[in-house]
């Protein structure tokens, strides 16, 4: 078969049943494949009003057509499920070389349904899969559950997905790790994983994608792909990394400081790329990338891939915390216990405002560094009343302790490291993303007009689309040049039928608006596509922001701007025209049906 | 003549050099029948590429192949006639450095693409070089000539062990380890 496997794995864990089925065709035209035809299968396995922590939810990691391809940043892999931290659909995807590896097999994708009775690991040897029990493994940290399991299987080419004890115990923000150096990050992924009680899945794969245009795939590359891939506005990330954010968001006094009490940081400089260079030991590519935009750091008791941006805003200057040697070794300790730095970061600053403002004591405050250092072991074990407290997420928590018109949050997930009162795109797109708080739906930060409200709502839409089309060929988000011409260009080569970028931008509104249709189905609503009171009214009193705050009045203008020029009614719903329009039949969402 | 060389610091683990060669020799994009492999330390953030070192002095392949299928090209590379070649895998089981496999009962192994080497084309990271042994291009490559593992079994055992001895070797501290008690 050209390009796809064909095949998609599934696995009960309830009944101890693995099976295979054929890929939906039907549905590949329509949806491609990552995010599209992930969504589209999730609308086939659940009831978008399950609990995401019961079996009732599966877990669907899939990949892109073009995985296992030399086509460059095509090889990361996508998870779809329904969050626990917000119950929203979650879209979450993974670099690495997981997704080749699973090509490799000879699976386009894994359907995880149910719940096993013990701690397993789900073992994938080319066609050979079977379910081994875990137990040894369970509590172990991410990087040697990783290297034990290679041990035991005596083989250090399988490639592992693990969760660590967050995810086993079900903290709202846990996520899963993989090679030791690349994660599902956000909306507690790891958590729908560990309340299956699977611990693993194990990858390996000697097999090839055939493409049956081999040589035409080859030369679209040269012609197109490595060209615009290595134009100079990716070139940063080859040179320099996400580090090199921190100095981007400073300059523009949008760099979350202080639980985003201020918007710049006296300690940025020792935080950005600069400073990494200092510590740096290698750079490292996924699967595939010839951008190798990964940092590999050492600092006196700890080694890490990283840490990127969101780490150094989220867990550096908006905890106060400018020692880049502390943030390594907080990166590293929240890789193994299988945390999001983002959303553990986010909560430890809620944590020390809240102990500042002597509302709750947590014991901890901006720039301790001994306390913001131990709390991620006390999240992921639940230990001590804070580790519990925090675990639930900094929604959930600021309902019961306060500090709500300070807890950054969009349904449930955290902020992360842009403030939207200094580039009102970042707040429109926290407010309107599909898995909640998200800066990578739509990422507004060079916009030429951050203010305008007009034109925010505009270019939110289209990074939405667009990045909808993305990241169901998966595509990796520092190809930042890559548009729907390209897209389609290199689809039709691989595929060996033309499609056109017209076609491509419509499947990309298409993908986003099928999100929009399962969380409204879920419950969602207007209502929940908000911000928090300190980013509509509290006003930035100091840096090249000063005087900025996102007014409920110029929010409530863009949201009402937004599902205008999207088709949607005054309360977010997409509109039967809308679904026409798109080719979303109403079949396609209500019909729950599985293959025994 | 002219030899792959690995400038092994400079490796990202993107292994698109296998990708490539794969694609080139095989038509397809299948790593497992690469001939060159990548063996990643991702904990260390390192990654050791495994080439064939066209071996001048003695090559245990073309010494133990009962029938002399193996030559050496002009520009030379060890290339093993499929004509003569009678599948026995004598070749695959001596080469110290786990560099010839045998894939669907046939040896393969790496020959520089014809002296214009695919993998070296496609890294962008600079990590493989196509040049004349000299100055610490020759330094680098007896380093990687000097370490091999007869002792294990398969060539991927002994790509690993190997690839773990130069790990060691470019590390710059022993502290690694230290580090990693604490996972």
């Amino acid at each position: 078969m050209n390009l796809y496997c064909n095949k998609v794995l599934i696995v009960d864990l309830t009944n101890k049943n693995i099976f295979q089925k054929d890929l939906n065709f039907d549905w590949v035209e329509k949806y491609i494949g990552g995010k599209g035809l992930g969504f589209r299968y999730l609308f086939n396995e659940i009831n978008p009003n399950i609990d995401p922590l019961s079996p009732e939810n599966v877990m669907i990691f899939i990949t892109g057509p073009l995985a296992g391809t030399l086509v460059p940043t095509t090889s990361r892999l996508a998870l779809i499920t329904k969050s626990p931290a917000t119950g929203t659909i979650l879209d979450s995807y993974i670099g690495g070389s997981i997704g080749a590896e699973l090509k490799f097999a000879g699976f386009d994708a894994i359907i995880i349904r149910g719940k096993s009775k013990g701690p397993v690991n789900l073992i994938i040897n080319n066609e050979h899969c079977e379910l081994r029990d875990a137990s040894e493994f369970w509590g172990r940290g991410i990087f040697e559950t990783d290297k034990k399991i290679k041990e035991t299987l005596r083989d250090e080419t399988f490639k592992t997905l693990c969760i660590g004890p967050a995810g086993e115990n079900l903290v709202k923000f846990s996520c899963i790790g993989s090679e030791s150096y690349r994660h599902f990050g956000r909306g507690g992924c790891g958590a729908v994983m560990g309340s299956k009680k699977l611990k693993a899945i194990v990858i390996k794969g000697s097999k090839g994608v055939k493409v049956d245009n081999l040589g035409g795939l080859l030369k679209v590359m040269e012609s197109t792909a490595y060209p615009d891939l290595f134009s100079n506005e990716n070139l940063w990330v080859r040179d320099d990394g996400t580090p090199l954010i921190v100095d981007v968001t400073s300059e523009m006094g949008i760099l979350p400081t202080y639980n985003f009490q201020k918007s710049d940081f006296k300690g940025a400089s020792k935080l950005n790329s600069e400073s990494i260079k200092k510590l740096k030991k290698s750079d490292r590519a996924c699967f595939s990338c010839p951008l190798a935009c990964g940092n590999f750091t050492k600092a006196q008791h700890a080694q890490v891939e990283g840490p990127e941006y969101e780490t150094l805003a989220m867990a550096g200057s908006n905890c106060g915390i400018e020692k880049l040697e502390t943030v390594i070794r907080f990166n590293e300790i929240c890789d193994s216990l299988g945390l999001d730095t983002i959303s553990t970061g986010n909560i430890i600053a809620y944590a020390m405002e809240m102990t500042e403002r002597k509302i709750y004591n947590f014991d901890v405050r901006f720039g301790d560094e001994k306390n913001y250092l131990s709390i991620p072991k006390e999240i992921a074990y639940l230990k001590e009343s804070r580790g519990k407290q925090l675990s639930i997420g900094v929604r959930e928590l600021s309902k019961l302790l306060g500090g709500r018109e300070f807890a950054m949050e969009v349904k449930g997930l955290e902020f992360p490291g842009y403030e939207p009162r200094g580039n009102f795109g970042m707040g429109l797109g926290y407010a309107t993303s599909d898995r909640g708080a998200c800066h990578l739906r739509a990422w507004t930060v060079f916009s030429e007009h951050p203010f305008d409200l007009e034109e925010v709502s505009k270019e939110v839409i289209n990074f939405q689309n667009l990045n909808s089309i993305k990241w169901s060929m998966i595509y990796c988000d520092f190809w930042g040049s890559i548009e729907s011409k390209i897209i389609a260009e290199i689809f039709s080569v691989a595929f060996g039928k033309e499609f056109t970028p017209e076609y491509m931008d419509k499947a990309g509104e298409r993908i986003w608006n099928l999100g929009r249709i399962f969380n409204v189905k879920s419950g969602f609503s207007r209502k929940d596509d908000y911000l928090p009171h300190r980013t509509l009214h509290e006003v930035l009193s100091e840096g090249p922001a000063k005087g900025k705050v996102l007014s409920e009045k110029a929010f409530n203008t863009m949201i009402s701007d937004y599902y205008s020029l999207r088709g949607w009614d005054l309360n977010g719903i997409p509109t039967d025209k809308k679904l026409n329009e798109l080719g979303i039949r109403e079949d396609e969402l209500t019909n729950v049906g599985r293959d025994k | 003549m002219k030899f792959i060389i690995v400038d092994v610091k400079k490796c990202t683990g993107c292994r698109c050099c296998e990708l490539i060669c794969a694609a080139t020799k095989e038509n397809e994009f299948i790593p497992a029948k690469s001939r060159i492999k990548v063996v990643n330390f991702s904990r260390d953030g390192m990654s050791i590429p495994n080439v064939c070192l066209q071996c001048r002095d003695n090559p245990a392949c073309q010494q133990i192949c009962p029938v002399d299928a193996i030559s050496v090209t002009k520009y030379g590379a060890l290339i093993i006639n499929p004509d003569l070649c009678i599948e026995c895998g004598e070749c695959a089981e001596a080469c110290p450095y786990g560099m010839i496999e045998m894939e669907e009962g046939k040896p393969i192994k790496c020959d520089l693409c014809g002296g214009n080497p695919k993998c070296v084309e496609y890294c962008y990271a600079k990590a493989l070089k196509y040049s004349e042994l000299e100055g610490s291009l020759k330094e680098k490559y007896q380093l990687q000539l000097a370490i091999s593992n007869l002792e294990e079994k398969s060539p991927a055992e002994r790509r690993f062990k190997r690839s773990l001895n130069l790990k060691k070797y470019y590390m710059e501290d022993g502290l690694d380890d230290k580090v990693k008690q604490k996972d």
